[in-house]
């Protein structure tokens, strides 16, 4: 059986650091300097927005700041999302050589996951292409980045996420500006509001990890960041993520760009 | 020179969107360089440059939808190359352009639209067709004018000694299978994975039918081994099942070749586009009462346009001409074939 690395990061860190180990280790899988990776993270307070979304459409920034919520662009596709301490945030790095369709990649981890949670917590979990939902509620989200050599797929599972919190900073209108891409609204909730108890994370750690192990017939073993992934994350972060320049990339495209300064101040602030 | 098209970047992908391209015109690239983002649900996939060259035009902005097999960019081999050629910049149109037009992006054009149709069904397949094939192929066409005297006078000996109607596109299927024997070329396929022309062993007419919501092309399996009498009496069969809906899998299958004829509604020439996977198709103009003159004097005959369009990277105007001119030579002198 193939082993793949585990990479357990479940300290709640900065939101930006943390994307910036994202890709990191993106990187790291596809030039196979390390093996196939399954990474669970958190973050702390933020909106993640999708690499060519337009940030006026998808944020409150009154509220981002109002709840100290920061504001990351991510480097995959798709829409925006919440993250806090009580989301779990999990990705797969997986070398492109074996795998013929990306779309199926999506369609075995919603699957995986869905099997496993309605197993084992007795809930109706229900799988998407790109999404999990708990009576037509989503629970979780998916995106990626496909390139020649390897299928990145990340997403997030709202534990017990403030969810009001959540309705507050996010526009959530579905509106589409211009040549972005917008989020498709709905409604969300977390798997403890379904469950009806008290969770403990490592439970759905637990449960994720099973559900990948069985899904794609893999052993784990569990291992940190190698130091060249930590540099590269570091550099990431400090040339990329955590800039004003990265989060308003797609922006200077914008016809309106030019125009509304003040919202691109507030932006500012909320980072800071 | 060449296209560099939408890749099916997964198996279920019909359409992406240009998020981002990451050379300009005139960067040089390099052979599975990335080039460009595209996403298809909430995947951002890497376009890469299919060999090494220029990035001569970019045709497809970003924020733009086109669908799989479409052209997004000319690459060039050279600068002199880009020089020398003319890019024409066919915009890709869909329907839901003109759905967009509501919502402000700049490059939708404001047109005032009455109705909406939705490519569904035959027209959808039909758009699909047509569009993959104008965009991969590059199309040449060829005209030629025909004295249809001896021709017509044969039709109508025929039809008096055998007593039934024969289609004209049975003549035309019959003549044309006989042409395609001795230039096969326009009887093949080209194979763009092994860079291969494909020479197929049976010759298959196919005979553009119009039908009320679009276009069938239902096949005359190996034409050159049948009788008219045979040809004309599959067409009739294939019309009728045609009007009927009633064409059934089979008889759509593997056509090498196709004939279309726009002769009956009054159009003396027109360019058809080229039925994938074939590398030529014959159109057929109406036949008209001309005046011509020959050595002696002026007559007025029936005289017809027929127009070749074939694939260019398969062959080329002077083997092209004399085919044609075979399919001209047999209809002008049609006793070469029937004299039996």
């Amino acid at each position: 059986m193939e082993e793949w690395r585990l990479i357990l990061d479940l300290e709640c860190q900065e939101p930006h650091m943390a994307m910036a180990v994202e890709e990191a280790i993106s990187k790291t899988v596809e030039g196979n300097l390390v093996p196939n990776t399954f990474r669970i993270w958190r973050g702390s307070n933020s909106v993640i927005i999708g690499q060519y979304q337009c940030i006026k459409a998808e944020i409150n920034p009154a509220s981002c700041l109002m709840y100290k919520t920061k504001v990351v662009r991510r480097f995959t596709g798709g829409g925006a999302v919440y993250h806090d301490c009580g989301n779990l945030n999990f990705s797969l790095s997986i070398r492109r050589e074996k795998i013929e369709s990306s779309s199926n990649i999506f369609k075995k981890i919603t699957s995986a996951i869905a099997k496993n949670f309605k197993k084992n917590m007795g809930l109706n979990v229900i799988p998407g292409d790109r999404s999990i939902e708990i009576e037509h509620k989503k629970i979780s989200g998916l995106s990626g980045r496909v390139t020649k050599r390897l299928v990145f797929v990340h997403g997030c599972l709202l534990v017990q996420s403030n969810i009001s919190v959540l309705n507050k900073v996010l526009k959530l209108t579905g509106e589409r500006k211009w040549m972005f891409v917008p989020s498709i609204p709905k409604e969300v909730t977390n798997i403890e509001t379904e469950i009806g108890r008290k969770i403990d994370l490592m439970e759905v750690v637990e449960l994720l990890n099973k559900a990948i192990k069985e899904e794609f017939s893999v052993t784990f073993f569990e291992e940190e960041l190698t130091n060249n992934e930590h540099n590269v994350a570091v550099r990431l972060n400090e040339k990329k993520y955590s800039r004003f320049g990265w989060l308003i990339s797609t922006c200077y495209r914008c016809p309106e760009f030019k125009i509304d300064k003040d919202f691109l101040k507030n932006v500012k602030k909320i980072n800071k | 020179m060449r296209e560099i098209l939408m890749p099916r970047l997964d198996p279920e992908m019909k359409e992406g969107t240009i998020l981002e391209w990451l050379k300009k015109e005139g960067s040089k690239v390099r052979k599975g360089e990335p080039i460009a983002r595209v996403e298809g649900e909430k995947v951002v996939f890497e376009v890469e440059a299919p060999d090494n060259g220029i990035l001569a035009k970019v045709i497809v902005k970003e924020g733009t939808s086109v669908p799989v097999g479409q052209s997004i960019a000319i690459l060039a081999e050279t600068e002199e190359e880009i020089t020398r050629a003319t890019i024409i910049e066919t915009p890709p149109v869909k329907i839901e352009t003109f759905k967009k037009q509501i919502s402000g992006e700049p490059e939708v054009s404001r047109l005032n639209v009455e109705k909406l149709e939705s490519l569904v069904g035959m027209r959808k397949t039909i758009a699909e067709r047509m569009t993959y094939s104008y965009r991969t192929i590059p199309h040449v066409a060829i005209t030629m004018e025909v004295n249809m005297s001896e021709t017509l006078k044969l039709k109508e000996t025929f039809e008096k000694k055998l007593g039934t109607r024969i289609p004209f596109s049975a003549l035309m299927a019959k003549i044309v299978a006989y042409a395609l024997r001795k230039y096969p070329l326009f009887n093949a396929t080209l194979d763009e994975d092994s860079n291969q022309i494909k020479i197929f062993k049976e010759i298959n007419i196919g005979i553009a039918i119009a039908v009320e919501d679009g276009l069938v092309v239902p096949v005359v399996h190996d034409a050159d081994k049948k009788s008219l009498l045979e040809i004309a009496s599959i067409i009739k069969g294939l019309i009728q099942k045609a009007s009927e809906r009633k064409l059934t899998a089979e008889e759509l299958r593997d056509g090498t070749f196709t004939i279309t004829n726009l002769g009956s509604f009054g159009v003396d020439v027109f360019t058809p586009i080229i039925n994938p996977p074939q590398v030529a198709i014959l159109g057929i103009g109406r036949i008209k009462q001309e005046p011509r003159a020959s050595a002696e004097e002026i007559r007025v005959v029936p005289v017809m346009t027929l127009t070749l369009v074939f694939d260019h990277r398969v062959t080329d105007g002077a083997k092209a001409a004399q085919f044609l001119k075979e399919i001209r030579d047999l209809l002008e002198k049609p006793g070469i074939l029937f004299e039996n």
